[in-house]
C-alpha cells in the first residue's frame, strides 16, 4: 500500500509551468531518488508535498487520504519531515536545542513553563545514538563538522515519527567520508520502516541507497523506475534529455 | 564546514575562559585598579552611587539585550524615555496646569501607580509601533528606530511645548531618591530586573527562540518559530523597560523633561556590547548587559574621583567599546578555526 | 614580552601624570567646579575663568568636572565630589530643577554650593547665586532693537535648542518687550536652530527664501546662531542687523568688524571670579556671602566693544 500519491500535480507561477501532471507514489520503508537537472521542477514538487504552496492542480494522498496543506506545519503535523539542503540549524545553539526547535519540551512551575533542558538533552542523546552519530547533545552546532550537523537535523525529523523524510541534497556540501555517515544514516531511517525522498545530484548516492529513481525534466516526470533496472548512463541521459523518456 | 569531525581536545582552554569571561575580569581589574589608587572609590556609600548612577540606563540595556540578541537595534531609546517620562509626569501632575509647582502642591494630582502605568504604557505602544513597522513593513531596524529617535523627541516636544514638567510627590520621588535599607531603590529594581530577563532568556521558550531568531531567522521561521512575532516582542520589551526607566529618571530627578534622555542610546549601546552581545545577534547575555553596565559607571567615576578631565573619560570609554568588539570578533574567529 | 613593555610604559606613564598632577605647595582648599557641558565655548571660559582665579587666590586645589550635555552624568559627578570630600561646590546646573536632588545631596553632607549662571530650584542651603538672568538678556536684545528701530520693525527670531532653559528663557524676554508693542514689531519668522551655526545658516536661508522682503532684524538666542545667518545674508548681499548673545569672541570680533550688529555680554567670566571669591571667603573667614547677586547683561556694538569680558582674547 502507498503512503504517498501524487495525482496530476501542476503548478503555474503566472505564466511559467514548473509542474505538469506529475504522478507520483511512495511506499513504506522505501528511498526513492528524485533527479533532475536545475529548474526541472524538483524543489517546486517538494514545497508542494511538504506545504510551502498548494499546487494549481492534482491531488495529495497520504495513507490514501486526500490531504491539502496551508503551511509546513500542517504537513509536519500529518507526518512528513524536511531536511532542507541548508539543514536549517542555529548555528548558536546547542545540538539539542536545535533538535527541538519550536517543539520544546516544558515544565511547568505554577503558572510558568520553563525549558526542560535535561530532558531535551536525554532524548536527543538518545535521537543520536539510534543514528550511530557520535554528536553530543550539547556542543553548539557551531563547532560541528558536516556529518554530525546532517545528523542533528536528520535527528530533528525523528521527534514526531514521522511516515515520510523528504531530504534536499544532503551531500551537497560535505566532505567524503561524512557522506557515507549520510547515506547510513538514510539507510537507518529506511530500517525504522520510513519512507524517505532523497533529492541529490549526485549519481553514487542515488544509485547505493535508493530503491527506485523518478527524473524530472522540465515539469514532466520522464521516468519512475526500480534502481535495479536502470544505470547512472541512462538516468544521466534523462536528466540532460538525450533520452526522450524510460 | 568542510572539515572531518575534531578530535575532542581535553586541554584547559585559557583563551576560551578568557573570552567568555572577558568582561567581568576586566571589571574586577578596574575595582582593583581604583581601589588603588583612590581610597575613596571602595567607600560604601560610592559604590552604591555607582550603582544607583547605571540603574536606569542599566534598565534598558537588559531590554536592549533582547533586541541585540535577534540582530535588531534600537537607536530610539532615549527619545523614548523623554516622551514616556513627560507623560508619566502629566499624568502624575494631573495635566500642565501646575507644571512646575514644587512642595505642597505637588502632592495634587493622581496616584504615582497612574504616572508609572501611564509612562510603561507610553513606552510599549512606542516598542510595539516599532516592532510593527520592522515585521510588517520590513523596514530595517536600524531605519525604524531612527525614525523613532526623531519622532519620539518631536513628540516629547511637541507634548511639553519645550519645557519640562518637574515638582513631584514624595511617593513620586521616593523611586528615583528613596532607599531600602541603604540600598537605593533604582538599584533594586534594576537588579530584580535582571534576574527576571535572565530567566526569561535562558529558561522559557520565548527566550530560547530570541536566541534561534539571532542565530538564524530562516531555520527558526522553518522549524515553526514565529520569527515575526518574536522580533516584534523583543522591540516592546525594551519599550517596556523604557518606559520604567523614564519614571525612575524622572522621580531621581524630580523633573521630566523634552530634552532628557540625549544620547542615552549610546551609553546603553554600548553597555550591551561590552558586556559581550553580539551585533550580529544569537551571542550574549544579561549578566554580560549587566558587567557591561556595571563597567562603564565603574570606569567613569573611577575617573571622576581621579580627576581625570571628561575628554580624557570619553575617549576611554569609546577605545573600551571598539577594544571589546574587537575582542569578542578575535574569540569568534578562534573559536570557528 | 614587547607588548608587556609597551603596557607597562603606558601605565607607568599614566602613574607619573597623575603624580604629577597631585599639589605642590600646601594647599587648604579643594575646590570643584561643575560645568553643564564644556562642548559650549561659554563653559569652558566660565572655567578657565575659575581656574584663574582660583590661582589669584592661592592654596586652592581645583576639581573641573563636566556633566557633559546630561543631568544624570552631572549628578553623578556631584556624587564623587561627596565622596571625594571637597571643601566646597562651584557649580553651572544644566537644569534648575534636574540637577536640584544632586545640589540637595552636596549640601546634605555639609559641603558649600555656590550656583553660577542658573540656579537650582527648590534647594535650602545653597550658599548664594551669582548670575545673569537670560530673561533680562533677551529684553535688553529687544531694547536694542526699539533704539535702532524707533518706528518699528520686522523681525526673525532664531530661537535655540528646543526645551533648554537658556534658550526658553532668552525667547521669553525678547517677548516680553516686543509683545506689547506686536503693531510696529512683527516677527515675520520664528524657528529653532538648536544654538547651531550651521542650522543658523540653513534655516534663515529657507526664511529669507520664503519671505516677500527681506526682514529689518535677525535676533538669534546664541551667537553660533546670529554667525551663521550674517553668513547667509552676507552671501546674498542683504543688509541686515543681526544680534546674537554670548558676547563670544568670535562674535565680537564681528561686531568689531561691522558683522554682527550686536550680542549680549552676561559676564561669566565676572560671575565665575565673584562666586569663587564668595565660596572661599566663606570657607577661610566664615562670612556670610550676599545670597542673590544678578549682574545685568547688555548689548555690546560697536560703540561700547570695549566693554566685552573677552575681548583681550582677539589677536
Amino acid at each position: 500500500m502507498s503512503i504517498l500519491e501524487l495525482n496530476g500535480i501542476t503548478k503555474n507561477f503566472g505564466g511559467i509551468h514548473a509542474l505538469a501532471g506529475v504522478d507520483m507514489s511512495l511506499e513504506r520503508g522505501q528511498v526513492l531518488g528524485l533527479m533532475g537537472d536545475n529548474g526541472a521542477g524538483k524543489s517546486t514538487l517538494i514545497k508542494i508535498i511538504a506545504g510551502s504552496f498548494p499546487p494549481t492542480s492534482g491531488t495529495i494522498k497520504l495513507n490514501e487520504k486526500p490531504v491539502t496543506f496551508g503551511r509546513p506545519r500542517e504537513a509536519r503535523d500529518a507526518g512528513i519531515e524536511v531536511v532542507h539542503q541548508d539543514l536549517a540549524l542555529c548555528d548558536n545553539l546547542t545540538a539539542a536545542m536545535n533538535v527541538f526547535l519550536g517543539r520544546e519540551l516544558v515544565r511547568k512551575v505554577g503558572p510558568f513553563r520553563f525549558l526542560n533542558r535535561a530532558a531535551m538533552n536525554e532524548q536527543s542523546a538518545e535521537l543520536f545514538a539510534d543514528l550511530k552519530s557520535e554528536t553530543r547533545p550539547k556542543d553548539l552546532v557551531r563547532q560541528m563538522s558536516g556529518g554530525q550537523r546532517q545528523a542533528v537535523a536528520i535527528a530533528r525529523t525523528r521527534l514526531s515519527k514521522p511516515d515520510i523524510v523528504i531530504m534536499d541534497e544532503p551531500t551537497a556540501a560535505i566532505s567524503v567520508r561524512q557522506v557515507a555517515e549520510v547515506l547510513d544514516l538514510i539507510r537507518r531511517l529506511q530500517d525504522a520502516g520510513l519512507a524517505v525522498i532523497l533529492i541529490s545530484h549526485r549519481m553514487p548516492d542515488v544509485f547505493s541507497v535508493c530503491d527506485r529513481v523518478v527524473v524530472l525534466r522540465r515539469g514532466t516526470k520522464v521516468a519512475d523506475k526500480p534502481i535495479g533496472e536502470t544505470s547512472p548512463e541512462e538516468v544521466t541521459g534523462l536528466i540532460i534529455g538525450a533520452i526522450e523518456a524510460a | 564546514m568542510n572539515k572531518d569531525t575534531p578530535e575532542p581536545d581535553n586541554r584547559p582552554d585559557w583563551f576560551g575562559f578568557a573570552a567568555k569571561y572577558a568582561a567581568p575580569i576586566f571589571l574586577l581589574g578596574l575595582v582593583l585598579i581604583f581601589a588603588l589608587l583612590q581610597p575613596n572609590f571602595l567607600h560604601p556609600l560610592n559604590l552604591l552611587n555607582v550603582l544607583r548612577q547605571v540603574s536606569i540606563s542599566g534598565l534598558i540595556a537588559i531590554g536592549m539585550t533582547f533586541v541585540i540578541l535577534t540582530a535588531g537595534i534600537d537607536l530610539s531609546v532615549g527619545s523614548l524615555v523623554a516622551l514616556a517620562g513627560l507623560v508619566g509626569a502629566y499624568v502624575s501632575k494631573g495635566g500642565l496646569d501646575n507644571r512646575f509647582a514644587i512642595g505642597a502642591e505637588a502632592a495634587t494630582g493622581n496616584p504615582v501607580i497612574y504616572a508609572v502605568l501611564a509612562a510603561v504604557a507610553v513606552g510599549v505602544v512606542g516598542g510595539a509601533l516599532q516592532g510593527a513597522a520592522i515585521t510588517r513593513l520590513k523596514v530595517p531596524p536600524f531605519v525604524v528606530t531612527l525614525g523613532g529617535l526623531s519622532v519620539f523627541r518631536g513628540a516629547a516636544l511637541l507634548f511639553s511645548g519645550g519645557g519640562p514638567i518637574s515638582g513631584f510627590s514624595p511617593q513620586y520621588t521616593w523611586w528615583g531618591q528613596g532607599r531600602i535599607g541603604i540600598v537605593p531603590v533604582p538599584v533594586i529594581l534594576f537588579f530584580s530586573a535582571a534576574i527576571v530577563a535572565h530567566v526569561v532568556l535562558k529558561h522559557t521558550r520565548f527566550g530560547l527562540h530570541v536566541y534561534s531568531v539571532g542565530g538564524n531567522a530562516a531555520a527558526s521561521d522553518l522549524n515553526g518559530v514565529s520569527t515575526r512575532r518574536v522580533t516584534f516582542m523583543v522591540y516592546v520589551i525594551v519599550g517596556f523597560f523604557c518606559g520604567l526607566a523614564s519614571f525612575l529618571l524622572s522621580a531621581r530627578l524630580n523633573s521630566a523633561e523634552a530634552v532628557a534622555g540625549m544620547g542615552l542610546e549610546l551609553d546603553v549601546i554600548a553597555a550591551v556590547v561590552i558586556g559581550g552581545t553580539s551585533l550580529f545577534g544569537g551571542v550574549g547575555s544579561i549578566f554580560g548587559t549587566v558587567v557591561g553596565a556595571l563597567l562603564i559607571g565603574v570606569l567613569r567615576n573611577g575617573l571622576v574621583l581621579m580627576n581625570v578631565s571628561s575628554f580624557v573619560q570619553q575617549i576611554v570609554i569609546g577605545l573600551i567599546l571598539i577594544a571589546a568588539v574587537a575582542f569578542d570578533q578575535y574569540a569568534a574567529s578562534r573559536s570557528r578555526a | 614580552m614587547s607588548k608587556f613593555k609597551i603596557a607597562s610604559g603606558i601605565v607607568s606613564a599614566v602613574a607619573a601624570t597623575l603624580i604629577s598632577a597631585a599639589p605642590v605647595q600646601a594647599q587648604d582648599l579643594k575646590i570643584v567646579t561643575s560645568m553643564p557641558s564644556l562642548g559650549f565655548p561659554f563653559f569652558v571660559h566660565m572655567q578657565n575663568s575659575l581656574n584663574a582665579e582660583a590661582e589669584v587666590l592661592g592654596g586652592i586645589e581645583v576639581i573641573n568636572q563636566d556633566g557633559q550635555n546630561s543631568a544624570p552624568k552631572q549628578t553623578a559627578e556631584l556624587e564623587a565630589a561627596i565622596i571625594n570630600q571637597v571643601s566646597g561646590v562651584v557649580i553651572s546646573p544644566l537644569d534648575s530643577i534636574a540637577l536640584a536632588p544632586g545640589v540637595k545631596q552636596v549640601i546634605d553632607a555639609g559641603i558649600p554650593v555656590m550656583t553660577i549662571d542658573r540656579r537650582v530650584d527648590g534647594v535650602d542651603g545653597v550658599l548664594g547665586h551669582v548670575g545673569a538672568d537670560n530673561v533680562i538678556g533677551g529684553e535688553a536684545q529687544a531694547n536694542l532693537i526699539i533704539d535702532l528701530f524707533p518706528d518699528g520693525a520686522t523681525i526673525v527670531n532664531l530661537q535655540g535648542q528646543p526645551g533648554a532653559s537658556p534658550a526658553i528663557d532668552r525667547n521669553k524676554g525678547v517677548h516680553n518687550i516686543l509683545d506689547s508693542m506686536s503693531d510696529k514689531y512683527v516677527f515675520v519668522a520664528e524657528q529653532t536652530a538648536n544654538f547651531a551655526r550651521e542650522e543658523g545658516a540653513s534655516v534663515t536661508e529657507s526664511i529669507l527664501a520664503g519671505l516677500d522682503s527681506p526682514p529689518d532684524v535677525i535676533v538669534a538666542a546664541n551667537d553660533d546662531m546670529a554667525l551663521g545667518a550674517l553668513q547667509v545674508t552676507q552671501e546674498q548681499g542683504l543688509d541686515i542687523v543681526i544680534i546674537g548673545f554670548d558676547a563670544l569672541p568670535e562674535a565680537l570680533a564681528s561686531v568689531r568688524d561691522g558683522g554682527l550688529t550686536a550680542t549680549i555680554e552676561q559676564t561669566p567670566g565676572e560671575q565665575s571670579r565673584r562666586a569663587l571669591q564668595a565660596l572661599v571667603d566663606h570657607l577661610r573667614n566664615g562670612t556670610t556671602p550676599e545670597p542673590l547677586v544678578l549682574l545685568e547683561p547688555f548689548a555690546i556694538t560697536k560703540d561700547n566693544i570695549e566693554k566685552a569680558e573677552r575681548l583681550s582674547e582677539l589677536n
